[in-house]
């Protein structure tokens, strides 16, 4: 009795050599073992013979495709997540620095921040006030009025105190003024400041309002200058003061 | 193995086109349907280069075969609702599956095969239709299909045997007809 497995296997070549010879003399000596055989032969023919190759370019040149996106993704991801990845972070960080830099080499000194003109009336103290007389000091508000190219109503507004300092290292003169409805102060520095933390008020005089201390502050700027009107009063009046000394 | 990338395209593209008529024609008798098969045989392109620096350098063909019919397990036959399987413990042999659904689609296979085989084919259940096909179209060892289908060699002996006898009889006419059987001559 043959197994059929047998016979598959022997037309597979998949026989061990014994038991393929063994099988072989079956063969020869029984038609029906050999039609058996032959049989499975022929299926095997058949397929053989009538299977054709696959056409399968368009899917082959979709797969390479694939490949080739697949290619490129890991190409950036090297870039990011390989050896590059430490080159570029501090390729990145250089240029983060670098435009720091850069912004702070534009003039660091003149920005100020809002905060910072406290100082203006807070530190400052009148020690040259003392040691002049009162010509002195007429003379020396009337040189800072035209330094500052404002002018003062002498009639409306009183000057009653002039005090010097310096903010970041630039010259600072401060007046202590007084009209009807109170005290004020008018700082004038030396430079055209970037002030931080003030918003704009009017465009045309780019007035820029903003809280120092308790106080509220109108600054702008005038020719190489900077000038701020300190007062505890509202935004509007001091614009119009501001305004009044500006458009003397 | 020592690739460079550009290397490892070259080399894994060179292999692979050549047997990709053979995973696609796989993925195609496995699926029947010619946008599965697309979409399967390219699956398993990408998996295969993904892990090409694993490969062995035995037998690529033999590799490349075995991503396609494990992609094909896991994801598409689970997809597929009453799978064409059959048991070999079934000594009364196995039905032929006649539903019009197990027939291929004859515009896209007859390129592949004559109608008439592929419908035989359709008939095998699968696991001995793969079974056959990696044996008699693709020409594989028993040992190797095995691996592929990851069964005992002595299942994959049985699963051909009984795949062709099914085949046998679905192609008799064909074969009386075509002249590779004399008449008379029958199982």
């Amino acid at each position: 009795m043959i197994d059929p497995i047998e016979l598959h296997a022997m037309a597979d070549g998949e026989l061990a050599p014994e038991r393929e010879a063994a099988l072989q003399r079956l063969l020869a000596d029984s038609p029906d073992v050999h039609a058996e055989f032959q049989a499975i032969v022929t299926v095997k023919t058949i397929l053989r013979d009538k299977v054709d190759p696959i056409e399968c370019r368009a899917e082959w040149k979709a797969c390479v495709s694939r490949l080739n996106a697949i290619d490129s993704t890991k190409k950036a991801e090297a870039l990011f997540s390989g050896r590059f990845a430490w080159g570029l972070a501090g390729l990145l960080f250089m240029v983060i620095v670098s435009a720091g830099v850069l912004h702070r080499g534009s003039d660091p000194s003149n920005k100020v921040n809002s905060a910072d003109f406290a100082m203006m009336f807070g530190t400052f103290h009148p020690s040259h006030e003392n040691t002049k007389t009162k010509s002195d000091q007429d003379l020396a508000v009337e040189q800072l009025l035209k330094f500052a190219n404002v002018a003062l109503d002498q009639k409306r507004m009183e000057v009653r105190g002039q005090y010097y300092g310096d903010l970041q290292g630039r010259p600072v003169t401060r007046l202590d003024l007084r009209d009807s409805s109170g005290d004020l102060m008018l700082v004038v520095v030396s430079g055209v400041l970037e002030l931080n933390g003030m918003g704009e008020l009017r465009r045309d005089h780019a007035f820029r309002l903003g809280h120092v201390g308790n106080y509220n502050c109108v600054a702008w700027a005038e020719g190489e200058k900077t000038l701020a009107l300190f007062a505890d009063r509202p935004f509007e009046d001091l614009a119009t003061i501001a305004s009044k000394l500006v458009s003397h | 193995m020592l690739f460079g990338k550009r290397g490892k395209r070259d080399s894994f593209e060179r292999q692979a086109e050549k047997v990709f008529p053979s995973v696609l024609g796989t993925a195609l008798r496995l699926t029947r349907s010619r946008e599965d098969a697309e979409d399967l045989a390219q699956e398993a392109i990408v998996r295969a280069y993904d892990a090409f620096e694993r490969f062995d350098g035995a037998n690529f063909k033999a590799w490349m075969l075995r991503i396609v019919t494990n992609l094909y397990i896991n994801k598409y036959r689970q997809r597929q609702r009453g799978p064409q399987l059959a048991s070999l413990d079934d000594e009364s042999g196995v039905e032929p599956m006649s539903s019009e659904s197990a027939i291929p689609d004859r515009m896209l296979l007859d390129n592949a095969v004559g109608a008439e085989i592929e419908e035989a084919l359709a008939k095998v259940p699968e696991d001995f239709r793969l079974a056959v096909m990696l044996s008699d179209l693709e020409g594989l060892s028993y040992q190797e299909i095995a691996d592929i289908t990851a069964v005992p060699i002595g299942t994959v002996r049985s699963s051909i045997a009984r795949g062709r006898s099914i085949l046998r009889k679905e192609l008799e006419v064909y074969a009386r007809r075509e002249g590779y059987l004399k008449n008379g001559v029958s199982e």
